[in-house]
């Protein structure tokens, strides 16, 4: 596959271009819902700032790290899979995991191999650093490192202990301790206790403002769609937690949504029953699925990727409580966690059946499923594991997704 | 004379005339960073679960892009084949193993598992955090079976351990030895009784073996097709004799039942941070965040042992060495080291195409 045309990527990769792109999309997008275009400005700045030339530093993590860590030293935290979510989203996925092919087996997560086709092909901003934690899979671990040498830049990894006991939270402590003096060094920033109190009363803001966003989502009719929770929502999720633009992002969710349950408004009429969404991801380049479930009146009510697993985070004990909030991801350590916290959607949802998305390349989030499909068969509530892939259409069957999900619905109803 | 038969009968000898008190019970693990010391000292026998390839029953639990060895192990237990142990304990070794505890556990195949939570780097702070991880694991022995273990027989049953490894560094030394030459294929075969054999017995049985070997003839073998195998668990020696039987001679296998279990345990005042600092600093495995040191250690034995070709085996689905490949066959092509990347089943069948390209492979080598 032939790389981008050097004009082409000279664009992608200048800041002046998404300063034009901005207003543009800001025009082109008037109708769409306020948080949206909130999400977009987010991602827009967010390249304006990470391919500027007096840029901030720019610190790569994957989706279960705090991004708490990257504002509290003012660097611009780049989410490399949720770039790979967008790229697939505007159907040019493929032509990244064509040039990543001959490194990476395509038995391995397509979120990493579009990740490392674009980085191949020099597309992405350039990482001042990379952190990754061991949240959640093996892949993340060895592949953020792989960049690392790729890129000729320093790794900051956190080893996520499996469980959450005291012997757990010292270790993890320790390793934030050191990669916060670590960064301080590698950046030549100073640890700031003030901007670090910032970052965390930002973080409880958009924490608790997630809080009530998901409690009102518990509204029938649904008010808020989970193909949507499922992008966006997710992407700020993992994204902006301890800036000011999660506040700004996640007011105007709540606006939105309580406007919605004000007027007992669904965000599609005809809502005959109530799915929760398994998995954190969902496929991002185009298919039927969601259309499918809405023409039988089946509305994507919750998706446990948005479930707050966290306690709010201290002031007077910012990295023990980050160290916490690592450490209480309901995918990370014993299946109990995940059980629990899919009981406790199904419950507050008044969920009528699950669809457990099962991407290929990815064991950690598909292992459990036959635990889960029990748990829940033993529940009465009916279950469909759903193969397909976050990234990669060719591992996208649209005729057996169709019938798969058709014969699903007839049994939820 | 096939030598791992040999062995073979020195072990059945032994076995008859030793006699060993009886263990507590048999104790199942999966992975060599399971310090089978502690195992041994609360005096237990650990049992490498070295599943059959029952892949189709485990395809009902786990989706088909799972590791075929975890498959098969579930395979295994749910049909009971290892309801003779006392328990088992798995490691968070990576996201298959994990899941594959959580499975067990609800499936209810045994009444002790444990999981091992091993760290994924090396410092101070990951071998004293590994040392905790240890003190939990003794205490739920200690606790389900109503046991206390001794220090003293911590530090006997290190002494023993390293006494295995030591003898089995000699064995790969003796390789070529003898008439006909031992080969690499019949040592891997003879180590793996070392898994499912009362350590005594094994180095009681090694012992004599080693001792009978020394004194044949060493025949000199000039062969340049020196091979190093590089990989995840490696079921099949059958890939091994192929090679062996296409001209090539293998001399050194750095898997988890080849080259990683030779180095000693270091013992000094604390036995227990001993093995926490041992396991953890022995030759990596790619689920540890040690590629570089991976790729140097793996660049000494290619130089100590005159390597010509590496064959880099990965079981099909598994993350950890299916990540590190690109950048361990880059560096190895900068040498300009020929490699061949294999993606294998758990079976003890070598597939045609495999043969063909391995063939094909060492065609290429001078």
């Amino acid at each position: 596959m032939n790389k981008t045309n050097p004009f082409l990527r000279f664009l992608i990769k200048n800041p002046s271009s998404y300063r034009i792109l901005k207003p543009l999309l800001e025009l082109f997008n008037l109708r769409e819902k306020e948080p949206y275009r909130i999400w977009l400005r987010f991602l827009i700045d967010i390249l304006i700032d990470a391919f500027g030339k007096k840029r901030k530093a720019v610190i790569w993590m994957n989706s279960m790290t705090p991004t708490e860590i990257a504002y509290a030293f003012d660097a611009i935290p780049i989410m490399p899979e949720v770039i790979a979510s967008i790229v697939s989203n505007i159907g040019l996925s493929g032509r990244f995991l064509s040039i990543s092919e001959g490194k990476l087996s395509t038995d391995t997560c397509s979120f990493h191999r579009c990740i490392l086709g674009l980085a191949m092909d020099n597309l992405l901003p350039r990482p001042t650093v990379i952190i990754s934690s061991s949240n959640i899979c093996d892949g993340a671990n060895k592949f953020y490192h792989y960049l690392s040498s790729f890129y000729q830049c320093p790794h900051l990894f956190i080893d996520v202990p499996y469980d959450e006991s005291e012997s757990s939270l010292k270790y993890l402590i320790f390793q934030l301790e050191k990669i916060f003096k670590d960064l301080s060094e590698i950046l030549s920033i100073p640890i700031d206790q003030n901007r670090i109190y910032k970052i965390i009363s930002n973080s409880n803001h958009s924490r608790s403002l997630l809080e009530e966003i998901n409690k009102m989502r518990q509204t029938i009719p649904s008010p808020f769609p989970g193909s949507e929770g499922l992008s966006y929502l997710l992407g700020m999720n993992f994204w902006s937690h301890g800036s000011e633009r999660a506040i700004e992002f996640y007011l105007a969710l709540k606006r939105f949504i309580k406007m919605m349950t004000n007027f007992g408004k669904a965000y599609k009429n005809h809502e005959r029953m109530r799915i929760l969404w398994l998995h954190q991801i969902r496929p991002y380049y185009q298919t039927e699925i969601f259309k499918i479930l809405q023409r039988h009146g089946a509305m994507v009510s919750f998706e446990e990727g948005n479930y707050l697993y966290w306690p709010p985070l201290e002031v007077k004990n910012p990295i023990g409580s980050i160290a916490k909030k690592i450490l209480s991801n309901i995918w990370q350590g014993p299946l109990e966690k995940r059980l629990n916290a899919i009981s406790e959607m199904i419950k507050d949802y008044s969920i009528n059946g699950v669809i457990h998305f099962s991407p290929w390349g990815c064991r950690q989030g598909t292992g459990a499923s036959s635990i889960i499909g029990d748990f829940l068969k033993e529940n009465g509530i009916p279950f469909l594991l759903l193969p397909g892939d976050s990234i990669d259409p060719n591992n996208y069957s649209a005729g057996q997704t169709r019938t798969r999900l058709e014969a699903f619905l007839e049994i939820v109803v | 004379m096939k030598w791992n038969d040999f062995f073979k009968d020195v072990l059945e000898k032994v076995k008859e005339k030793r006699l060993i008190p009886d263990p507590k019970g048999l104790i199942g693990w999966s992975c060599s960073y399971i310090p089978l010391e502690i195992i041994e000292a609360l005096n237990f026998i650990p049992i490498r679960v070295i599943a059959q390839t029952n892949g189709e029953i485990g395809d009902a639990y786990l989706d088909p892009n799972f590791c075929p060895y975890i498959k098969a192990i579930m395979g295994d237990m749910i049909t009971n084949k290892y309801d003779y142990i006392s328990g088992y304990i798995l490691t968070n070794s990576c996201d298959g193993m994990k899941r594959l505890f959580d499975l067990l556990r609800f499936h209810q195949k045994s009444s002790f598992a444990f999981l091992l939570d091993v760290p994924h780097k090396v410092d101070n702070s990951s071998i004293l955090f590994f040392k905790e991880k240890l003190k939990e694991m003794i205490s739920a022995f200690e606790e389900k079976f109503s046991i206390r273990m001794d220090e003293n027989d911590l530090i006997e049953s290190i002494q023993n351990a390293n006494q295995t490894r030591r003898f089995i560094r000699v064995l790969f030394s003796l390789q070529g030895r003898g008439y006909p030459p031992l080969r690499h294929s019949e040592i891997m075969e003879i180590i793996k009784y070392a898994f499912d054999t009362e350590r005594l017995i094994f180095n009681e049985s090694i012992k004599i073996f080693i001792e009978y070997l020394q004194k044949q003839s060493q025949i000199p073998i000039h062969n340049d097709k020196r091979i190093l195998i590089t990989g995840s668990l490696f079921v099949t020696i059958d890939i091994i004799r192929l090679i062996e039987e296409l001209g090539a001679e293998v001399a050194f296998t750095d898997l988890c039942m080849g080259g990683r279990v030779l180095e000693d345990v270091n013992l000094d005042r604390d036995p227990l941070l001993s093995i926490s600092r041992s396991y953890l600093e022995k030759f990596p495995c790619a689920r540890m965040l040690a590629t570089e040191l991976r790729c140097q250690r793996l660049m000494q034995e290619i130089e100590r042992n005159r390597i010509k070709g590496v064959i880099y085996y990965t079981l099909k689905f598994c993350d950890p060495y299916l990540f590190e490949a690109p950048y361990i066959i880059e560096q190895l092509r900068k040498k300009d080291i020929p490699v061949l990347l294999l993606e294998g089943e758990y079976s003890s069948r070598v597939p045609e195409a495999m043969r063909t390209r391995i063939q094909a492979f060492l065609e290429t080598i001078d």
